[in-house]
């Protein structure tokens, strides 16, 4: 990632992304046990409203679950992707998740991922090409991922920048909700 | 298996231009990569949060409605935190302890609507003024997509102390609600 400042508010990336999952404990197995994750802050909300804990997941970033006794179902295609493959879900939620990982590691991280029992799509190199993912690693990939899920079915992904953003990756205008292009 | 942080969190909007809008206007965060994605599936736009880590926003023509209280917090008076199992819930970007002030200040000017809440140790377990139990500071706002973010700063750092509760099981729920009331 290039470094580019914000002349406005001094922004130090994600202090917390808070999550919601349907049992702390089997999240407390997935996050700390499998991912090896530290478990460094819990909360037991007042008045029984539930529960707050707080996972390491490097650079001062963490991932903070909730677990509330009385959170809705889960709602697949509008919370969170449909399945495994991913796809689009509602306005206003969250798609995925990426934790950045040094892009070196990434196919010995897959396999210890497999090890562990978990089910890791192939590796996808994003890049500049028209179908925007190729097999192999080319001078336009600018990431390199692995997708799989956690026990809530929340979208992850283990992502490593390849090569710095330049000005050069900044060429589409935005899309109105009408579909229709920005000047 | 050594992480380094957030590469990016992917969210959900519902029209680009006015997302771009606020992120790059409101909150000065740089746009660092726009994508058309192929077979007209949509956009997906990312803005530099500081620290190597981007919010990265899709746009799909086929996305569902928001769904408050389900897939994003109900931001409606008097209405419940609580947002379904596999949410997000509110995304907090880190910020330097010393410019909570000044930052609070500087939202307001720009028209942005803010609760403040001090997050405490103990019984007190959130107030308005800081005290000295305060162990993160926390300044609430909306983005135009009904996503509730917080701009956060850890006054300490933490210790063996902080890990004191055992999880929850979705079984326990009874307990806690019979707390309710």
């Amino acid at each position: 990632m290039s470094e580019r400042r914000n002349p406005e508010f001094e922004f130090r990336g994600l202090n917390h992304l808070a999550l919601v999952c349907r049992d702390m404990r089997a999240t407390v197995h997935f996050y700390r046990d499998l991912l090896g994750m530290p478990l460094i802050k819990t909360i037991d909300l007042p008045a029984g409203k539930g529960q707050h804990f707080f996972f390491d997941i490097g650079n001062g970033n963490s991932l903070a679950f909730f677990w509330f006794p009385n959170a809705p179902e889960n709602v697949p295609g509008v919370v969170q992707p449909a399945g495994f493959e991913g796809g689009p879900s509602a306005y206003g939620s969250m798609n995925h998740v990426a934790i950045d990982i040094p892009a070196e590691k990434i196919e010995e991280y897959r396999q210890r991922l497999i090890d562990k029992g978990i089910r890791v799509s192939e590796i996808k190199n994003h890049d500049d090409s028209p179908r925007q993912i190729s097999p192999e690693v080319n001078e336009t990939t600018f990431v390199r991922s692995i997708y799989f899920q956690d026990p809530d079915g929340i979208r992850l992904e283990l992502a490593g920048w390849v090569r710095e953003l330049t000005d050069a990756d900044v060429s589409h205008a935005p899309m109105d909700s009408e579909g229709n292009r920005a000047p | 298996m050594r992480y380094t942080g957030i590469n990016h969190v992917a969210l959900v909007c519902r029209d680009m231009k006015e997302t771009v809008d606020f992120y790059t206007g409101v909150l000065e965060m740089k746009l660092v990569k726009t994508i058309d994605l192929p077979g007209g599936r949509g956009q997906h736009f990312f803005f530099d949060s500081g620290n190597g880590s981007t919010l990265a926003f899709f746009w799909f023509p086929d996305a569902p409605e928001g769904a408050p209280g389900i897939a994003s917090m109900n931001r409606a008076p008097g209405a419940a935190m609580t947002t379904a199992h596999g949410s997000m819930n509110h995304l907090a970007i880190d910020i330097p302890l010393e410019e909570f002030e000044a930052y609070a200040d500087r939202l307001r000017s720009k028209g942005i609507e803010l609760k403040i809440l001090n997050h405490n140790d103990g019984p007190e377990h959130a107030s308005e003024d800081l005290r000295d139990s305060t162990w993160i500071r926390s300044m609430y706002f909306a983005d135009p997509n009904g996503i509730w973010l917080e701009l956060a700063a850890f006054t300490r750092p933490f210790t063996d102390a902080d890990v004191a509760h055992e999880p929850a099981r979705w079984e326990d729920r009874d307990v806690y609600l019979a707390q309710r009331s």
